[in-house]
């Protein structure tokens, strides 16, 4: 008779309850487990791969030292000693630590005490995308997952069926339960999350803040930052009358839920679009519900403080402020592009990466050490929508992999220090930001003709790539990234259908397959940013104000090709 | 008496049932072939198009009276068993696509043959055991159901014979 065990997925903020069919303890089959109160059982393609990532062959397995294999006390031992030597020389600021936002929060916890034992400050979290400016501007929210089944009215910031397609059954239900329900839409392309929508207003890419700002002063709400509402209906793709009418609609209903998912782009439009988006559904009597690409990324946000982020501690190392570097989780060469270099990386006295399979920045390090998968270690996770998931781990981790956690309380206790109990909560600091201003910034832009970047979220993939790009399943049903070209776009550069077109843009160039589509209006063009090739050539540029990194295409070409 | 993996009886309930498609509620994710795919040891069992550019179109073997790829079958691997359920022996499949061709539905998939052809089973470990598809289950719109006869011919209005595979295009976004 198979085991059936119970997990966790953390390849979103929707933490996904899935079973697993164990057969003499190896893991054989994902058993769905309908018993799941969040997501009824539903799994989207990456909840399928937890069953890969598991028995993986490509998995890193042991530790290393200068990419040759050493046994785990050696790895150990010699960061413990590079971190000594560091700090005894440039004092704890010369160190650092990055974590991904797939870990849990008891190593969030060791993180933060193992920073502290070190004296450093320099501890931060590698979020994905628009997550930290998100949760900076809205919070976490405070809708649960069974709002979703008695709203009456939604309003979708994003791609959100297909960032999180596990959301969709719930919504779809609610919509069709009663011919007055609403769903709202706002997402510069028609994506299949619109399809389902009432009214999809086509909003300017980058300029939902202004679309929403618009609703609040439509709806005349105190303290909401006021803005023109001609201006913010253009945005919308609008005439005023419509916006007043759907502010209107929305006062008329009773549960409203209001949905974003994080994306690429624009840190501050992330940030406003959190705050005024929060801001709405408290107006309006409703529930906010942010949807976060980091599986882990509220755990992180609510453990470890931003009183320093990646951006300013990759400047750092450019700088060599930064000496010695810890990094557990994310590949950070893939995940910001360009924001650090090889040769800075190169360039460290002591760079020790640790992840589930090699990537671009553990070919860079000093020491590498093989990170255990969520299934494989006991912990507790926050996600979005009130989801609190404690996995029990499904097998004993491969090989020398471990918890991040664990790893630093071996080099803590090799160091001859101990790890104070953690559980305090992080603090942030507050963004100096005037919404009003930016907002009217945003009333100045226009896309124009050239390409804009607009993230086609593919569920086959995820973020860097080193996971989805490892696992069989988005090789065999989609072996060719794509990018998606409207067809005035598309008849005004001269690109067919299925064609190869060539981007280039100020950092390089790449060859790709066009998908020329009814979806991108006027002449916008949607990249694939999960495509590790594509998202090195955007430009990742520090906003002081975020103190996050603003993603644009800039400058971008495209010709056909051969 | 038909007996199931774990010696559980073949219930008449799962007899009667059958996997409905609502393409009107398809978001294209394609959780449904994924799950196909992890579920049968990393092979495809699910053939699937994307001819409409907001649904992908899951070609699900449609468990015919009188199956064509059974009659196509050199090594006679494919078979008809006595509750409806068309399955392939994998011993002794050859791979020689000779049911890919001659599926008049397109549901075997021709193009990724490893060392036998993908064909539905309809996740008889499952449903042995009172469950539904895995396809159905994953499904995160709603769109794949399995549901009892008697339920679909009460929304079509007219009884239905035959196939195990339903498309239902009535309902949902119009």
């Amino acid at each position: 008779m198979p085991e059936i065990k119970k997990a966790s997925c953390l390849f979103c903020s929707f933490q996904c309850g899935f079973a697993m069919e164990m057969d003499a303890g190896v893991p054989v089959r994902i058993d769905l487990d309908t018993e799941a109160p969040h997501n009824l059982g539903s799994l989207c393609t990456r909840g399928h791969y937890n069953l890969e990532l598991l028995v993986h062959p490509k998995r890193n397995l042991a530790a290393t030292v200068n990419r040759r294999r050493v046994p785990w006390t050696t790895g150990v031992t010699k960061v413990a000693g590079k971190l000594k030597e560091i700090k005894e020389a440039g004092g704890g600021d010369a160190l650092g630590v990055i974590v991904g936002t797939e870990l849990s929060n008891e190593d969030y916890a060791a993180t933060v005490a193992f920073a502290a034992a070190l004296g450093t400050s320099n501890v931060a979290v590698a979020y994905d995308g628009n997550d930290y400016p998100f949760l900076m501007g809205g919070g976490g929210g405070d809708a649960v997952a069974s709002d979703l089944d008695d709203a009456d009215c939604f309003v979708l910031v994003g791609d959100v069926f297909w960032g999180h397609p596990t959301v969709a059954k719930r919504v779809i239900e609610s919509r069709y339960r009663s011919r007055s329900n609403r769903i709202y839409t706002l997402n510069p392309y028609r994506s299949n999350t619109d399809w389902f929508a009432d009214r999809h207003i086509v909003v300017r890419p980058g300029a939902e803040p202004l679309f929403l700002a618009g609703l609040l002063t439509a709806m005349n709400v105190q303290g909401a930052p006021k803005v023109d509402l001609n201006v913010a209906a253009t945005a919308g793709g609008m005439v005023t009358e419509e916006l007043q009418a759907i502010a209107d609609g929305l006062k008329r209903h009773e549960k409203v839920v209001v949905m974003a998912s994080s994306r690429l782009g624009d840190s501050m439009s992330g940030y406003l679009t959190g705050q005024l988006a929060s801001m709405l559904a408290q107006k309006v009597g409703g529930k906010y519900a942010p949807l976060f690409r980091g599986g882990n990324a509220l755990g992180a946000y609510n453990t470890i403080s931003s009183a320093r982020t990646v951006p300013e501690l990759l400047a750092d190392v450019s700088a060599e402020k930064i000496k010695g570097l810890l990094v557990f989780g994310p590949d950070i060469l893939q995940l910001y592009p360009g924001a650090v270099s090889t040769d800075d990386l190169e360039g460290l006295e002591l760079l020790a990466a640790s992840a589930i399979f090699e990537n671009d920045t553990t070919k860079h390090s000093d020491v590498g050490m093989p990170l255990a998968v969520w299934t494989e270690m006991a912990g507790s996770y926050t996600g979005s929508m009130g989801v609190e998931t404690s996995i029990e781990p499904l097998t004993d981790p491969q090989g020398d992999a471990r918890a991040a956690g664990e790893m630093l309380k071996d080099i803590a206790s090799e160091m001859g220090a101990a790890l104070a109990a953690g559980g305090a909560t992080a603090a942030h600091p507050e963004l100096a930001i005037d919404a009003s201003v930016e907002l009217a910034r945003m009333a100045g832009q226009s896309h124009g003709d050239g390409v804009v970047l607009i993230e086609s979220i593919n569920p086959l993939h995820r973020w860097d790539g080193t996971i989805t790009g490892r696992m069989s399943f988005p090789k065999i049903v989609s072996p060719y990234c794509d990018i998606w070209i409207g067809e005035e776009a598309a008849q005004r550069l001269g690109v067919e259908a299925g064609s190869n077109v060539a981007l280039a843009t100020e950092r390089g160039e790449t060859t790709i397959i066009a998908t020329v589509t009814d979806r991108m209006p006027g002449g916008l063009v949607a990249i694939p940013s999960y495509v590790p090739d594509v998202r090195g050539l955007l430009a990742w540029t520090l906003n002081s104000a975020t103190k996050w990194y603003d993603v644009a295409a800039l400058g971008a070409k495209l010709t056909p090709g051969t | 008496m038909e007996r199931g993996r774990q010696g559980t009886t073949l219930r008449e309930s799962w007899m009667n049932k059958r996997n409905v498609l609502d393409y009107g509620r398809c978001i294209s994710c394609r959780s449904c072939i994924a799950a196909c795919y992890y579920s049968h040891n990393f092979q495809d069992q699910l053939e699937a198009s994307t001819v409409v550019t907001n649904a992908v179109l899951q070609m699900n073997c449609r468990h015919c009276e009188q199956p064509l790829c059974e009659a196509a079958c050199p090594q006679e691997a494919i078979k008809r068993r006595d509750d409806g359920l068309v399955i392939r022996s994998t011993n002794l499949c050859s791979g020689c696509t000779s049911c890919a061709q001659a599926c008049p539905f397109g549901a075997i998939d021709l193009e990724r043959t490893r060392h036998h052809m993908p064909k539905c089973d309809l996740c008889d470990w499952r449903t042995l055991e009172s469950k539904e598809t895995m396809c159905a289950t994953t499904c995160v719109s709603g769109a794949r159901t399995f549901e009892d006869v008697s339920d679909i011919e009460a929304q079509r209005g007219s009884p239905m014979r035959g196939s195990r595979t339903v498309a239902k295009t009535w309902r949902g976004k119009r």
